[in-house]
């Protein structure tokens, strides 16, 4: 095997069980839920950010602070309620009457894990504070260009199921999260295993960091190394361009769309040991990626059809490269 | 497929065979079995399965177009039918020879299509086949539907739905036998609701008698239709039957059924120096037989019947009668002349004895009604003069009625002397009457009124336009009189049809345009009978194929490649999938598919394919080596 070879081997087993730290961390906390875990480090992996969409008290917060805590940079929440202001978010200058000047607070976006709860129960004015920071990991404030801290990651938790005094998330905010993910209720066994876990304390509280920041740039470094075969790139398109030609669909995959699963898809790749994507990686992560990211014309969404029967059906119709 | 199928299938072969006794369908049931032996399938696009149907195809329009031009007969429907049942039956057999994917459904279509193959058996009057073969057919078709259900119920629910299904069929039988076995009688009903058909209001009457009422609300039935009905009115007259004789309320008889008597042809002949005068002909259509009358103007020229035709007349008053074969509508044109008042077949001059009749006055008839004549005509000069007095005088002092009133005696007499109203019968005798009093030989006739236009050059007759007139030889030529009021004309009394009389009639009209068009078509030539079918054959092709096309061409996209031998080695992995009935559908990926239909062994060389494809590695030996593996030791699944 060639010394290079032996790197990558290196570098794949060092990725591997970083990912590995994590995915078991995340699992003493949240039971039951791999693949959802899974998803969510694909996302940080891949450097995007998550959007936790569920029924109250499936472990949404639980699972987002859990994931900072698995990593040593800052962590940060934010509850989103109807009075918050932009401001409260980014940060905002205020004067100092003693030296004349002003003085900038950085905001809660300033760390490495921003966990933004109950999303849509904030005004559409606040919700769009962070579209600049989801995209370019930076605000700008007065003119100034502040970045923000690197890895930065948002995950945001919703409940879909409530109507009132909430404000759906605007086209251009969901396409900035990467991947939406759902919980679900645990089965049986392990829904008792979570009571018996919480009896005295809660495992939250015993989680230690098993991944560093420079670790995670690392590993989200590797994963941009992941070999993408123009053939697979092709499927990409291929299946965010069935979205534009369908009639049933108002508002179709954006290329940001295209690239998050590109991204992910090596993601996976990689955490699978694989230094290729192949299209299972693509036709796994479709719908987390894809499906928020389409708006349905108000015939088809009444009619009974959701957003994942459409990609589902992407998945059907469009050939896959052999 | 199952065997319950299969053996309903060959159930099906075999009452066809019972029924045709055509050898071909040995060789059809044979290799529907056949293909229940072998594991052996065929791609359902290939060149030899659409060869199979074109050429089944070809055979039906073969069929459908010697049906179709030949003449209609029991035996050439029998045929079509059973070709379709011997297409069903080459259906089956393509159906169970295709390849199927491996999504785990079994498709019912076999059976479905024997259903189709014994529906065209049954079309035989041999009964004794279908009253055997029947309960086997839907014993193992039952049995044969739990085969193509995608989870078997239990034993409970399959015996309750049995149980229902069996009910509906019965309730389904016992509705049918039902509406069957009172069919003439629903028939009749229909006919009565939609058309208004009643018996009684229907027809002339051969020795008219004059009631005290006319029912001209009784009949919208069509009797005639009319085509290039010239627009002089005495063309509106059509003439039934004119009588000379009058007694005891009743204008007598004179038919004499003389058996054997028919016309003589040149009797219509038009003479030649008319011939250049001629008009062109009416056309009339006879849609009732009512007593065989045969209706046409006072002043035609000539007529024309269809060959086969009798016809039966003793003229110069017997009614013109025409039988047909056994139909009762009857088409015949009468020829016309420009010449006013062309005295035709139906105007022989009088010679003295008809003279003498009609003058005569019957002894029925109040004195006192010549007297009356007498009155009237005091101050006219000629004949013209007095006929015109008649018919002012009983406008002018009679009303019209469908109602009136009489006592014993004679009808005629007390409508003239006590002024009454009454209907067209009347007014039309008492002119008879009247005229014959004042020495104008004249005769009482009846028929019906063409008024109504049924289209840009229709007109059409309906019972209620019965009306009575006077025909009077005046001048040395007959001419239609009419002494009726004109409120009380058919024109005046007739009502606006019913709603579902006219729709009754709108698709009456369509359904003869119908079969006016298949008639034309029938008489075109083969050649551009197959140019015909050959471009709706092709038409139905193209936009079958077409959307399929289109959404092919949308799905359908070139990936960039890496490597020839690879995407070599990639079909050869594809044929071998086929081969174990296994195709991978287009957007699945080998992994997935292979890990759902369960081929395992496959795995290895998806996992290595990948690797080359999608990776770094571009060794193919090991790819070459896994695949010759899969090709060389394993067997086709079933």
């Amino acid at each position: 095997m060639s010394q290079g070879a032996d790197l990558q081997a290196h570098s794949q087993a060092g990725f591997q069980s970083a990912v590995e730290r994590v995915e078991e961390n995340l699992g003493r906390v949240i039971r039951g839920k791999s693949e959802s875990i899974r998803l969510l480090i694909i996302s940080l992996l891949a450097g995007g950010h998550t959007l936790l969409e569920d029924v109250p008290g499936t472990g949404k917060t639980t699972l987002a602070k859990s994931l900072a805590r698995s990593m040593d940079g800052t962590f940060r929440r934010v509850q989103f309620t109807p009075d918050l202001l932009p401001a409260d978010i980014t940060g905002s200058s205020f004067y100092r009457p003693q030296d004349s000047s002003f003085e900038f607070r950085p905001g809660p976006v300033f760390a490495n894990v921003l966990l933004a709860d109950e999303i849509n129960r904030t005004s559409p004015r606040t919700q769009s504070a962070l579209l600049e920071v989801m995209s370019e990991n930076q605000v700008t404030i007065e003119g100034e260009a502040r970045p923000l801290p690197q890895p930065f990651f948002v995950i945001a938790t919703q409940n879909p199921v409530e109507f009132h005094g909430t404000y759906p998330l605007p086209e251009a905010q969901l396409d900035r999260f990467t991947m939406r993910v759902s919980l679900g209720y645990p089965d049986l066994s392990h829904e008792v295993e979570v009571i018996f876990s919480q009896n005295e304390t809660h495992p939250y509280d015993d989680l230690q960091s098993v991944l560093s920041c420079d670790e995670m740039l690392s590993l989200q470094e590797q994963v941009k190394r992941v070999h993408c075969e123009r053939a697979v790139v092709e499927y990409i398109v291929r299946l965010c361009e069935w979205t534009r030609r369908e009639p049933r669909v108002k508002l179709a995959v954006s290329p940001r769309g295209s690239l998050a699963l590109h991204r992910t898809s090596q993601a996976r790749a990689l955490i699978l040991g694989r230094d290729y994507v192949s299209p299972d990686d693509v036709q796994a992560l479709a719908l987390p990626v894809l499906s928020h990211r389409i708006a349905l014309d108000t015939k088809t969404k009444y009619g009974g059809v959701r957003n994942d029967s459409l990609i589902e059906e992407a998945l059907e119709k469009v050939e896959v490269p052999r | 497929m199952p065997l319950t199928s299969l053996l309903a299938s060959l159930i099906a072969f075999g009452t066809l065979y019972l029924t045709t006794r055509n050898w071909i369908l040995a060789p059809i049931a044979l290799f529907l079995v056949t293909s229940f032996f072998t594991e052996v399938r065929f791609d359902g696009d290939g060149m030899v399965v659409r060869g199979i149907r074109y050429a089944a195809f070809g055979l039906l329009v073969w069929q459908a177009y010697d049906y179709i031009t030949s003449p209609t007969s029991d035996s050439q429907e029998m045929i079509l039918a059973y070709t379709i049942g011997y297409l069903c039956a080459v259906e089956t057999v393509i159906q169970a020879w295709i390849r199927r994917p491996a999504s785990g459904r079994r498709s019912p279509a076999t059976i479905l299509l024997s259903a189709m193959v014994f529906l065209a058996a049954s079309n035989t009057l041999n009964q004794d086949y279908i009253r055997y073969c029947t309960p086997l057919y839907f014993l193992f078709l039952s049995l044969s539907w739990r085969a193509f259900m995608p989870s078997l119920p239990s034993s409970r629910t399959f015996w309750k739905r049995g149980a229902f299904l069996a009910a509906v069929l019965g309730l389904s039988a016992l509705v049918h036998g039902t509406v069957w076995h009172f069919r003439q009688e629903i028939s009749n009903w229909g006919m009565q609701f939609l058309e208004g058909r009643s018996k009684e209001s229907i027809g002339l009457s051969s020795d008219p008698y004059l009631g005290s009422f006319f029912d001209v609300r009784g009949s919208v039935n069509p009797i005639l239709r009319i085509e290039n009905l010239p627009g002089d009115e005495d063309f509106q007259y059509m003439r039934a039957a004119a009588f000379a004789d009058y007694r005891n309320n009743r204008w007598m008889p004179f038919i004499n059924r003389t058996p054997g008597l028919t016309v003589q042809p040149r009797t219509f002949w038009v003479p030649k120096a008319v011939r250049t005068s001629l008009r062109e002909p009416i056309r009339i259509t006879r849609l009732v037989d009512d007593q065989n009358f045969v209706f046409a103007p006072l002043h035609s020229a000539g007529l024309s019947f269809p060959i086969g035709t009798i016809l039966q007349w003793t003229p110069p008053l017997e009614p013109l009668q025409a039988t047909t074969d056994g139909s009762h509508e009857l088409i015949y044109e009468v020829q016309t002349s420009a010449q006013e008042k062309y005295q035709g077949p139906f105007c022989q001059v009088p010679d003295a004895k008809w003279i003498k009749r009609y003058l005569t006055v019957p002894s029925d008839i109040d004195p006192r009604v010549k007297q009356l004549a007498q009155a009237i005509g005091e101050k006219a000069k000629n004949d013209q003069e007095r006929v015109r007095a008649v018919g002012t005088h009983l406008m002018l002092n009679h009303a019209y009625s469908l109602r009136s009133y009489f006592t014993n005696g004679d009808h005629t007499s007390q409508f003239l002397l006590s002024k009454k109203a009454a209907h067209c019968e009347y007014f039309a005798s008492g002119g008879v009457i009247l005229l014959r009093c004042l020495g104008i030989p004249c005769r009482y006739v009846i028929g019906y009124m063409a008024h109504e236009m049924d289209g840009p050059n229709t007109v059409v007759v309906r019972g209620r336009d019965a009306h009575a007139w006077i025909e009077v030889w005046l001048d040395n030529k007959w001419q239609t009189v009419d002494f009726t009021p004109g409120g009380g004309r058919p024109d005046a009394l007739a009502e606006p049809l019913p709603f579902r009389v006219r729709l009754s009639e709108f698709f009456q009209h369509a359904s003869a345009w119908l079969r006016g068009k298949i008639e034309q078509l029938r008489a075109m030539p083969p050649q551009n009978w197959l140019a015909v079918l050959g471009g709706l054959f092709l038409l139905l092709l193209w936009s079958a194929r077409r959307p399929r096309q289109i959404k092919q061409q949308q799905i359908s996209f070139e990936y960039a490649m890496r490597d020839d031998a690879l995407k070599q080695l990639g079909n050869r992995f594809e044929k071998w999938l086929r081969h174990h009935n296994a195709p991978c559908p287009p957007g699945a990926t080998w992994f997935e598919h292979l890990r759902r239909v369960q081929l395992d062994e496959a795995l290895p060389f998806a996992r290595c394919y990948d690797a080359v494809r999608f990776g770094r590695a571009d060794d193919l030996t090991q790819l070459q080596n896994l695949l010759h593996e899969l090709e060389k030791h394993n067997e086709p699944r079933r």
